[in-house]
């Protein structure tokens, strides 16, 4: 058997995979407050089986077997997907005049409590409970320094450093965390991220700048994902041919060497 | 594979119910204090394949986890009660409150309403009514043969009977805390329900509550440059999702073809 066609396979399976990305990030073009993510891909090394000695090149061959065929004896090489990288950038500005809608510039997102936690999230499209508090369209509380915000009607104020003002005094202000080290977050679902990482590395942001009644678009590129898009199907056609190719020279393998002709 | 084609789906979906709501607020531009409703989304699930921030080895931790989302969904579909422009009618039943208070109706099952819609009608009792006839709460009754009618930013009712001037009652507003909550029914008409709050009835131009601007209506707060961006962004977006089921289903024609 061929096992080389285990190689074009997992490309394959690594297309299917940024298919999948894509098509994430395409259904949340319109999502506010979402971030985008991009794949990275690395060699996957399986086991080394014993050495064979690579046959050597003639003296007069320039290059050497290795910068072709990373290759030494029987190593199979896969590729796979190393990790899926958020994109943080900054989305676009839109401007609704809701009071409650709120939008961050610049690092920090707002910390949100839920049942299993707190959660951060970038989404500022908020609204009052019956009580007066301020929360997500999910219904969970949004945090200030104070703990959770209760207004008293629709009418407050919030500037730039993320103080609410109503009637004139100052209510409570907005919390806003950074983090030192933006991998660490993880999604869960509803616009929300978990900060899997050491406590020591989210701080509160001190110069936040928040704008009221501006949300912060979706900052998916529809243009980069439907190139993207289009260079995974090409990619994936490319390693079915390959499949197809190996499949192939094991038909001829199998049934024509050897063959008894009349 | 089957996964991106599901992913896509969950956008055409959530696309389909944006355009939904820009084409119920197209259809309201000219609804006399119609408030716009905007459709909010959020992410759906992860599916974590690795992690952030677990070992791959012992003392070493992957930069970036593998975590595949399964596309978006609809949180919900707010109105938006900004106030709409003021349009000056010269009719002396058209109120616009300035500010975030309700009028008060009654409707025929006896429990309240509220509407934003100021544009009253005198009925056969000389009460003050709205198009569909559900009385003003509490009750104003316009005398006959009185002339006059005039209401005061402070929603006090006065009419001129045989040259002297009668107060005959005032309009009450109502405000909620979370007017986004209230249930829309239809025909300019909100009713309470559990996230709107329950409303705090008062005089008008007290207590943040609005004043009463007689001879005006309110307009609907939509904006049609506004609308017409996002039903572009909208059918875009939608656009863009159907290509990646087309991609899926190419490279599942692919798969199929390899023997």
């Amino acid at each position: 058997m061929l096992k080389s066609i285990y190689t074009p396979l997992s490309g394959a399976i690594a297309q299917e995979r940024v298919l999948e990305i894509i098509a994430n990030n395409l259904a949340n073009v319109n999502t506010v407050g979402f971030k985008g993510d991009g794949v990275t891909f690395k060699l996957l090394e399986a086991e080394p089986e014993k050495n064979y000695n690579t046959p050597l090149p003639p003296a007069n061959f320039k290059i050497s077997m290795e910068d072709i065929l990373p290759l030494r004896g029987n190593e199979m090489l896969y590729v796979g997907v190393a990790g899926v990288e958020r994109d943080l950038a900054q989305g676009p500005a839109i401007e609704t005049k809701n009071p409650t809608d709120f939008m961050i510039e610049g690092d920090g997102m707002f910390a949100v409590n839920t049942q299993e936690g707190v959660r951060y999230s970038r989404s500022g499209a908020l609204g009052l409970s019956p009580d007066g508090i301020l929360m997500t369209q999910a219904g969970h509380p949004v945090l200030g320094e104070k703990g959770t915000i209760t207004l008293r009607a629709n009418a407050f104020e919030v500037n730039a450093r993320g103080e609410i003002y109503q009637d004139g005094q100052l209510v409570d202000r907005l919390q806003l965390h950074k983090f030192a080290d933006d991998s660490q977050l993880e999604r869960t679902g509803n616009n929300y991220f978990f900060f899997g990482g050491p406590p020591e590395q989210r701080s509160l942001a001190e110069s936040p700048a928040i704008r009221q009644g501006f949300l912060e678009g979706s900052n998916v590129n529809a243009i980069k994902n439907l190139t993207a898009m289009i260079t995974a199907h090409r990619s994936f056609e490319a390693y079915q041919k390959a499949m197809s190719n190996y499949d192939k020279m094991m038909d001829k393998s199998s049934n024509q060497i050897g063959e008894i002709r009349g | 594979m089957m996964r991106s084609l599901m992913t896509a789906a969950t956008g055409m979906e959530a696309q389909q119910t944006n355009i939904d709501t820009i084409a119920n607020n197209l259809a309201n531009v000219n609804t006399t204090a119609f408030k716009r409703s905007r459709a909010n989304f959020h992410d759906l699930l992860y599916q974590t394949v690795r992690a952030p921030g677990q070992s791959s080895t012992t003392g070493t931790v992957v930069p970036s986890g593998i975590q595949i989302g399964a596309g978006a969904r609809l949180a919900s579909v707010d109105k938006l009660y900004t106030e709409g422009a003021s349009k000056v009618t010269e009719r002396n039943l058209d109120f616009m409150v300035e500010g975030p208070g309700f009028f008060r109706v009654q409707r025929d099952d006896g429990s309240v309403a509220y509407t934003r819609d100021g544009r009253f009608d005198k009925d056969n009792n000389g009460r003050l009514v709205t198009a569909d006839g559900f009385p003003v709460v509490p009750e104003i009754v316009i005398p006959q043969g009185s002339s006059d009618f005039h209401v005061g930013l402070d929603g006090v009712v006065t009419v001129k009977v045989e040259g002297e001037t009668q107060e005959i009652g005032q309009i009450q507003l109502a405000q909620f805390i979370n007017p986004a909550g209230l249930q829309n029914i239809g025909r300019n008409l909100v009713t309470v329900s559990r996230a709107s709050g329950d409303p705090v009835v008062g005089a008008p131009n007290l207590n943040g509550m609005g004043r009463i601007a007689q001879n005006q209506l309110e307009s609907s707060n939509v904006n049609i440059v506004e609308e017409m961006v996002s039903m572009i962004t909208g059918q875009r977006a939608y656009e863009i999702n159907s290509k990646v089921i087309q991609t899926g289903d190419q490279m599942l024609q692919t798969t199929n073809n390899v023997r």
